[in-house]
């Protein structure tokens, strides 16, 4: 049974051997194929919500639209993300829906509250198309939608972490006149953005599971769930600014890691 | 959200007008039937004869942030972009206005405003670039950059428009201050991956490379003829040179021949041979002579007289490519009509001569000013006047910012006399030649040249084709030393966006802490914005100053005949320019001040 948590994170099905959902889960990977959508505005193909790209959109013409992705053969899947989008702002509500090779399949769906990025987490699933469904409301703008596996974390985050939702960056410019008046003031929103520590990373995980992972957000953005079970609506779309590098520490096989995110 | 609002989060837009055909691929009237489908541009195209620019794509970029703003619109023939947040930094040279010509660093013209923009170079899918982005056997996103793909889609990118929005966020671009200028260069993108943008205001479309007037003549003359002979004078050449009509002479039309200026009113034709009718002969204080064959004809321009400001409006319009939506009119004829009645000119332009020469001329010698107003999107025309009405004022205590304030004065600008010769003899000949001019006008300020005062002399020479009588030139010499008897000041400062309504040409009251009477008070004064810049975008705007020195106490023009009087008019009929007879003591019969004839 599919299980809502939020409006941000849409979990179902969920693998009960993965690891704790205190884990968080990188949505990086994004399976190619060929995009198609049920309509299309002048201006905002269906190709434009398969890139990284947040001020490039697909935008149908009409409601209930489907925009649709075929990956050519069957590929596994256990996550999909949704980032630039208008469903809060344009009161809809998102299916995700997979091909069961006969008919269309819903996974989930959701009505977000507001336009921050949204993570479907699944248990995996092989299949060979998937879509989106969006009905109610107006008719919105999509910019990213991700599919594929998910990287889940070997450990979770503790103590010291500044979720990135709750981290925006923004720079304040105050006026002040020759007699010392107070002016007026001007703010500047530069996005968000956080620091992510593991410790204790198996040395043998780090170069199966994340080391793909590092050298993916050389070039790509990605979605994060920093602690699904927890903080279900702490998912963001960001990207790395520099490099990022493990450490070895102690003795003992293991690894600790570091990266510097922003995102919207 | 305004300037007004505490937290206001500025927002900057920046805009490329980029014309597109509006024909599919291959449907008619397009014939296209290549392999790969054309971009909608030009440099594109397959089909040239049928391509046309119906459509336009506005290209808008913000910098990047969160919540980017919406900018998309589409209308018929129009699509404007989602904002691309790929804009890295707008630098301006803001338009410098040189009222009365004052500063030698400046031309009369002032200076021109230009802007510079980076913007970072990226993958892009072709959304709004491509028609037929689906229809490609390639992922538009996986393949070139977006500067990449542009500069060689639009490689006639020179003279397409752009602009500057700047404003809030929560306003919509409308609501916007908009700049326009003209793309001028793009250079990059660079192995840093930026691109780099040049564009000028729209008057630089009348600068001297792109505007000359008159045209040169493709026309030679077809046979010899003597200096009496008024018939059988053949042109040979382009007709359009032959019957354009120029200046303000109707079919009276002039053309040059080597010193020598023919007047005639129409032509018959024989090929693309045209033989001049109604001809007259050495012309406009020229003499008539014999030319050979082959002898290269060029056609005249004379305005005869015509009010200054019009045929300034005349050569900006129909001598460079400036959009005629670039002028209005009619306030351009209401501010010459109060200020530069007296400026009714009459001149020969005898040869091809840079339009922003004839510009110079025609400010100098009537006492007005041109200038780009990038925020009205006009160019603007304002005589070297008074301002009347409520003046705006500004203080150290409530809107210089700290730290921004400086002073400084200019003796070299100073004038204690003005020189104008006038009345030009031959237009053929040397304009800055003395014998080529029938009077001449010195008017001298006496005083500030003695051992009192200044104890030099500064002159100013003037040769003008344009001024015809000894009043115009009594009117020009004495404004202009009015204006400039003093050693000119200047001021810079930097203000908060709430104080953004103040721009380039306004005058305004000053109380500034670091000027003071004799006395040490604090003085009140005006001041003219000679630049206005924007430093930082929707923060602090930056303005150059020049202490405003046309103001008269109680300036005034002739009224209508029912005026009430003085005693009896309300005090904005008695500010708003209407004058009354004062006493013998130069005094109202209240007291007041007495008005000033000028």
């Amino acid at each position: 049974m599919a299980v809502v948590i939020s409006s941000s994170l849409v979990m179902s099905l969920v693998d009960p051997d993965a690891p704790d959902l205190t884990h968080a889960r990188i949505g990086y990977e994004k399976l190619s194929g060929t995009p198609s959508a049920s309509s299309a505005s002048s201006g905002f193909p269906a190709s434009a919500a398969n890139n990284a790209l947040t001020y490039s959109f697909w935008k149908p013409e009409t409601l209930p639209a489907t925009w649709e992705i075929d990956f050519g053969s069957t590929q596994s899947m256990d996550y999909a993300g949704i980032a630039a989008h208008e469903f809060g702002t344009k009161g809809n509500t998102v299916a995700l829906e997979v091909w069961s090779g006969t008919e269309w399949v819903e996974v989930d769906s959701t009505a977000p509250v507001d336009d921050k990025p949204i993570m479907f987490i699944f248990s995996e699933l092989t299949i060979s198309k998937a879509r989106i469904v969006v009905s109610g409301g107006t008719v919105p703008r999509v910019g990213v939608v991700y599919t594929g596996m998910a990287l889940v974390m070997e450990r979770a985050i503790y103590g010291g972490h500044a979720p990135i939702t709750l981290s925006d960056q923004t720079e304040y410019t105050t006026n002040a006149s020759e007699r010392g008046q107070w002016l007026g003031r001007s703010i500047k929103s530069n996005g968000v953005a956080t620091s992510y520590q593991w410790a204790n990373l198996t040395a043998a995980w780090y170069r199966e599971y994340f080391d793909p992972f590092v050298k993916s957000a050389r070039t790509q953005p990605f979605f994060i769930a920093w602690r699904p079970e927890t903080f279900p609506e702490e998912v963001a779309y960001c990207f790395t600014g520099s490099n990022i590098s493990p450490k070895n520490t102690g003795e003992r096989d293991v690894m600790s890691v570091s990266m510097n995110a922003e995102g919207i | 959200m305004s300037n007004t609002t505490v937290g206001r989060e500025p927002i900057q837009v920046f805009e490329i007008e980029q014309p597109s055909c509006s024909n599919t691929y291959g449907v008619a009237p397009c014939t296209a039937a290549g392999a790969s489908k054309c971009f909608n541009t030009r440099a594109t195209c397959q089909d040239t004869q049928n391509y046309n620019q119906d459509d336009t794509i506005f290209w808008r970029f913000t910098h990047p942030q969160r919540d980017l703003i919406d900018t998309f619109e589409e209308g018929v023939s129009v699509l404007k972009t989602t904002a691309i947040p790929s804009l890295k930094s707008v630098s301006t040279v803001p338009t410098k206005i040189n009222a009365g010509g004052g500063s030698d660093d400046l031309s009369v013209l002032g200076r021109r405003a230009s802007v510079k923009i980076a913007l970072s170079d990226h993958q892009y899918d072709d959304s709004f670039s491509d028609k037929y982005v689906d229809e490609r056997p390639y992922v538009a996103f996986d393949v070139g950059t977006f500067w990449g793909k542009w500069l060689k889609r639009n490689k006639y990118f020179t003279a397409f428009t752009c602009r500057i929005y700047e404003g809030y966020r929560g306003e919509t671009l409308d609501e916007m201050i908009t700049k326009t200028y003209v793309i001028d260069s793009i250079s990059g993108a660079s192995s840093g991956g930026s691109v780099s943008i040049t564009a000028k205001d729209p008057l630089s479309l009348a600068d001297d490379k792109r505007a000359i007037c008159p045209q040169t003549s493709e026309l030679e003359l077809y046979q010899t003829i003597n200096q009496a002979q008024t018939t059988g004078i053949i042109l040979f050449g382009t007709e359009s040179d032959v019957s354009d009509i120029l200046g303000s002479t109707g079919i009276n039309r002039y053309v040059r021949l080597d010193d020598e200026i023919i007047l005639y009113t129409g032509y018959t034709v024989d090929a693309d041979r045209y033989t001049l009718t109604g001809v007259v002969r050495g012309q406009l204080g020229t003499t008539a002579s014999s030319h050979n064959f082959d002898e290269s004809a060029q056609r005249v321009i004379r305005y005869e007289a015509q009010p200054s400001w019009q045929i300034a409006s005349d050569l900006i319009l129909n001598y460079s490519s400036v959009p005629s939506s670039y002028i209005d009119m009619t306030a351009w004829d209401a501010e010459g009509n109060l200020w530069l009645s007296p400026f009714n000119f009459t001149g020969t332009i005898a040869e091809p001569t840079a339009v922003v020469d004839i510009l110079e001329e025609l400010t100098r010698d009537s006492m007005f000013y041109i200038w780009w107003d990038e925020r009205t999107q006009e160019i603007r025309m304002r005589a070297l006047s008074p301002v009347s009405g409520e003046i705006e004022g500004i203080s150290s205590e409530t809107n210089i910012i700290k730290g921004s304030f400086s002073l400084s004065s200019k003796p070299d600008q100073r004038l204690s006399r003005v020189i104008i010769y006038y009345n030009q003899k031959d237009p053929t000949a040397g304009d800055d030649e003395i014998s080529n001019y029938a009077n001449v006008r010195v008017v001298v300020d006496g005083d500030a040249e003695s051992e009192f005062l200044y104890n030099e002399v500064r002159s100013s020479s003037v040769f003008s084709r344009w001024l015809v009588s000894e009043s115009q030139t009594l009117q020009v010499s004495t404004r202009t030393l009015a204006a400039f008897a003093d050693t000119p000041e200047y001021m810079t400062i930097s203000m908060d966006a709430k104080d953004r309504n103040i721009w380039t040409a306004d005058v305004i009251n000053v109380t500034a802490d670091q000027i003071q009477d004799e006395f040490g008070q604090v003085e009140t004064g005006l001041w003219q914005v000679i630049a206005a810049e924007e430093i930082q975008y929707g923060d602090t705007i930056r303005y150059d100053l020049r202490r405003f020195t046309f103001q008269i106490n109680r300036a005034a023009y002739w009224t209508a005949n029912d005026q009430v009087d003085y005693i009896d008019a309300t005090e904005s009929e008695r500010l708003a320019g209407n004058a009354w007879w004062s006493d013998e003591d130069g005094l109202m019969p209240n007291g007041d001040d007495g008005y000033r004839w000028t």
